[in-house]
């Protein structure tokens, strides 16, 4: 939407120009309320619900005063729209829905729960999705995971972002990366599944994956080490997941530039939880770093 | 134990109650429809979650 030439993201760029960063360019994150036809009504990026409760009502107020030719979609205005990340969405695929969390005390207690949280998506396409499974369907038998798995989850899904915005891994920071699954179970065609594993990244010296949006202007130092471990079944017949849940414990270390940790200590404790997503609109967007995913199933814009 | 502890509350959930649509495309539309204000949210992150 920042940098699309179509017409929906061409009235987005122009409305939010105008909005609470007062500048073109840069950051566009916020609450927007607007008219179809492109009239910026208020707009902010605040962490207060007072705050935006009274933007938005804010809003409601210049829309009640918007002269009602304005008020609609204009004339030309089509659905010619050349490229969304979410078009990639892997319709017969594996799709987690994934919880962040910073943990403060061992065991957790809900009365000292972290002021943020975060989400994101995890996608698989099918193909990728049957590397899951153990080729020997056999109960006890025990695979690694592929490289291609263990890459996705460990260079772009398991890094802290619980306040923040993150970098992504490039593959050489990868430092440990191990996923084990055991099918521990065969009733018909279901293989119940257990997952264990643990990993280790490290960001250390220059950004290795080149200019990109991601492209930090500085040099890098952070870290993070986790153990996993999850279960899930899947149906051979239907080549789906039925249930799935992994869990990562980790430690990290070091700050990126907006994850949200400069006011805070030098390292911490991280929860990270999978499960699968839901068939609801929030959960088909699309991945955080989805363009740099190792897939090249993932359509790039030309 | 653990999962439980990371999994969002229902009210850090509250937002998903919202028929949200996933592109600023359809929320045009159905704002012209309707003929109502449209709410962008634009985040890497839940709405009071700020990222």
């Amino acid at each position: 939407m920042q940098g699309a030439q179509d017409k929906d993201a061409l009235m987005f760029q122009q409305m939010a120009n105008k909005g609470h960063y007062r500048k073109v360019g840069g950051s566009r994150q916020g609450i927007y309320i607007c008219s179809p036809s492109g009239v910026l009504l208020s707009s902010v990026n605040s962490l207060d619900p007072d705050v935006v409760l009274e933007i938005i009502q804010n809003g409601l107020n210049k829309w009640n005063e918007l002269p009602h030719r304005d008020r609609y979609l204009p004339k030309d205005f089509s659905e010619n729209i050349e490229h969304r990340w979410e078009d990639s969405f892997p319709e017969d695929g594996l799709i987690l829905k994934g919880a962040k969390a910073d943990l403060l005390t061992d065991p957790p207690k809900f009365s000292e729960r972290g002021d943020r949280w975060n989400m994101d998506h995890v996608w698989f396409n099918k193909e990728e999705t049957s590397l899951w499974i153990p080729q020997n369907i056999k109960q006890g038998e025990i695979q690694e995971c592929s490289t291609v798995i263990k890459d996705r989850l460990f260079r772009f899904h398991l890094v802290d972002n619980v306040r923040g915005q993150t970098l992504p891994f490039a593959p050489q920071e990868i430092k440990k990366s191990i996923l084990k699954v055991e099918i521990v179970e065969i009733n018909r065609s279901d293989l119940k599944l257990s997952i264990r594993g643990n990993s280790l990244a490290v960001a250390k010296g220059p950004w290795l994956l080149g200019e990109n949006d991601w492209t930090p202007t500085h040099e890098l130092d952070h870290s993070i080490e986790t153990n996993i471990l999850g279960n899930a079944i899947y149906n051979t017949k239907k080549e789906i997941f039925t249930e799935f849940e992994l869990v990562a414990l980790g430690r990290w270390i070091g700050k990126t530039q907006n994850n949200g940790r400069h006011f805070g200590p030098d390292s911490g404790h991280i929860g990270i939880l999978y499960n699968l997503a839901e068939d609801m609109h929030e959960n088909r967007i699309s991945p955080a770093f989805v363009d740099l995913y190792n897939a090249d199933w993932i359509s790039q814009p030309q | 134990m653990w999962q439980e502890f990371i999994k969002p509350t229902s009210e850090e959930l509250a937002w998903a109650q919202i028929p949200w649509r996933s592109n600023f495309y359809d929320g045009l539309v159905d704002s012209d429809h309707q003929q109502k204000p449209l709410l962008l949210w634009v985040m890497n992150g839940h709405p009071l979650g700020c990222t």
